[in-house]
């Protein structure tokens, strides 16, 4: 006999009854229903903490199995490996109400720099995206050029430095046109959003689940 | 009183949405609406077709957010649109690499890339180590990893839909660099210049909504898309509204939306 709870009508009933009762949380004033609602926001962010741990053991168990196979770059499996149990063993001996001295350390001169160099490299690639993006082709692109080349001689001081009318000109791009454009993109999306909750709670999007 | 106050004007206006999606269901049963084409949506096709004229791989990767957070129905749609991707590529024989960064997306993911595989009859054919995993601080990690594997791994074509942050302008500049044939969207706004930059075709905000509804043709789903058109005509005619007796100083609609 199949089970029960393999059917696929099993999650899509749990979400669209949590969905139900987070919304109803959200908008009436019942105690029982906000506590409800609190309840299900905690029970998900626990559900989500403990996949942490299902994510480091896949990340071993994938790790592992490169080692063992002598893979290509191998050695760099290992030492993730290496890397992961040590993070994972000093967090669980941290103090719950203070901090763990390696731990933090090596959060903030290790991890933390690390994040950081990444994240300067997008300089460079920004560079490149702008300059393959803003060629006048046509009347659009030149707009786009000539409203771009306003905006960073707005933010750059250079800009102060040649005219003093760059600022309020970038400023009302950004606060009226720039402002608009992207209030109505949101719009779209948030209207998009409550669509796809909508049938997330119909039960007619399933390409998440096994599609059936 | 019952209702919280402060977010009457919200629950009447999302009530109004979603009885607007249940007219529109029950409509479609009697005619379909008639839905412009999305090229992008036709492009994930393509770009399946080609990697497969080509014997490369096709790389997806579905989001870099969490389930939990406000970006969790896109990565939703984005599981959905891998799940076609996934049947594609098995009908076709090619490669397919699920990138995924938070560990509560594995079990979707896998589940989704099965579906497909299941779909297109080649349920055998399924391995797990389609979708890999790639933790990190921030997502840099699977941003790097994809990157370098858009060069080790042979790929064709490059599909990134769903939430992404800063990570997607690296990731988007690789593929562009390696010349592989780039499908992208997301409905974070901010990311979605960077997407049109640099992709052969992209999905703009709401069409990330749209696409996995748009590629399943069920007509209810399919009506749900003219609904959210509707209510973007509501929204609109509320914010005409409001603007014209604002600026003749009658601040009715206004103080309705503040109830």
């Amino acid at each position: 006999m199949e089970n029960p709870l393999k059917r696929i009508e099993v999650p899509i009933f749990l979400t669209g009854v949590l969905i139900l009762l987070l919304l109803l949380g959200w908008g009436t004033t019942i105690t029982f229903l906000k506590q409800t609602s609190k309840l299900v926001v905690n029970s998900a962010t626990l559900i989500f903490s403990l996949g942490l741990l299902t994510g480091l053991v896949s990340v071993i168990l994938g790790n592992t199995k490169k080692v063992l196979k002598r893979s290509e770059d191998w050695y760099i499996s290992a030492w993730t490996i290496i890397v992961a149990c040590v993070m994972f063993i000093l967090g669980i001996f941290s103090n719950p109400f203070g901090e763990h001295v390696l731990f933090t350390w090596i959060f903030k001169y290790v991890i933390t720099p690390i994040s950081a160099t990444t994240f300067s490299i997008l300089l460079f690639y920004m560079a490149s995206s702008t300059i393959r993006t803003f060629r006048a082709r046509n009347l659009d692109a030149l707009t786009l050029l000539i409203t771009t080349i306003l905006i960073m001689l707005r933010q750059a001081p250079i800009g102060a430095a040649i005219w003093s009318g760059f600022g309020p000109i970038g400023d009302w791009i950004l606060t009226v046109p720039s402002m608009a454009a992207s209030t109505a993109v949101l719009f779209g999306v948030a209207i998009g959003g409550i669509t796809l909750v909508f049938r997330l709670v119909t039960g007619k999007e399933r390409g998440y689940l096994r599609r059936g | 009183m019952v209702l919280e106050e402060g977010k009457i004007a919200e629950i009447i206006l999302l009530s109004s949405i979603i009885l607007i999606n249940l007219w529109w269901a029950s409509k479609v049963k009697v005619s379909l609406p008639t839905l412009r084409k999305i090229p992008a949506i036709d492009a994930i096709s393509e770009a399946v077709n080609r990697s497969a004229e080509m014997g490369k791989a096709v790389m997806f990767c579905p989001g870099v957010y969490e389930m939990i957070g406000r970006e969790g129905p896109q990565l939703v749609a984005g599981l959905s649109i891998l799940s076609y991707v996934a049947q594609l590529c098995a009908e076709s024989g090619t490669r397919l690499i699920a990138y995924v960064a938070t560990p509560e997306v594995i079990p979707l993911a896998k589940e989704s890339v099965r579906a497909g595989y299941t779909m297109a009859g080649k349920e055998t054919e399924y391995n797990e180590e389609i979708v890999r995993y790639s933790p990190g601080y921030e997502a840099w990690a699977i941003g790097i990893e994809y990157m370098e594997k858009l060069h080790t791994e042979n790929v064709g074509a490059s599909l990134m839909i769903g939430p992404f942050w800063s990570i997607s302008l690296m990731m988007l500049e690789e593929a562009y660099a390696a010349g592989v044939y780039q499908v992208g969207g997301t409905a974070t706004y901010y990311q979605i210049p960077f997407f049109v930059s640099s992709c052969d075709y992209s999905l703009m905000g709401e069409e990330v909504y749209a696409a996995s509804t748009y590629l399943d043709k069920n007509p209810e789903m399919l009506g749900t898309i003219a609904a959210s058109d509707f209510s973007k005509f509501l929204i609109m005619g509320l914010i005409i509204l409001g603007s014209l007796f604002i600026t003749v100083g009658f601040p009715l609609i206004s103080d309705l939306l503040s109830m």
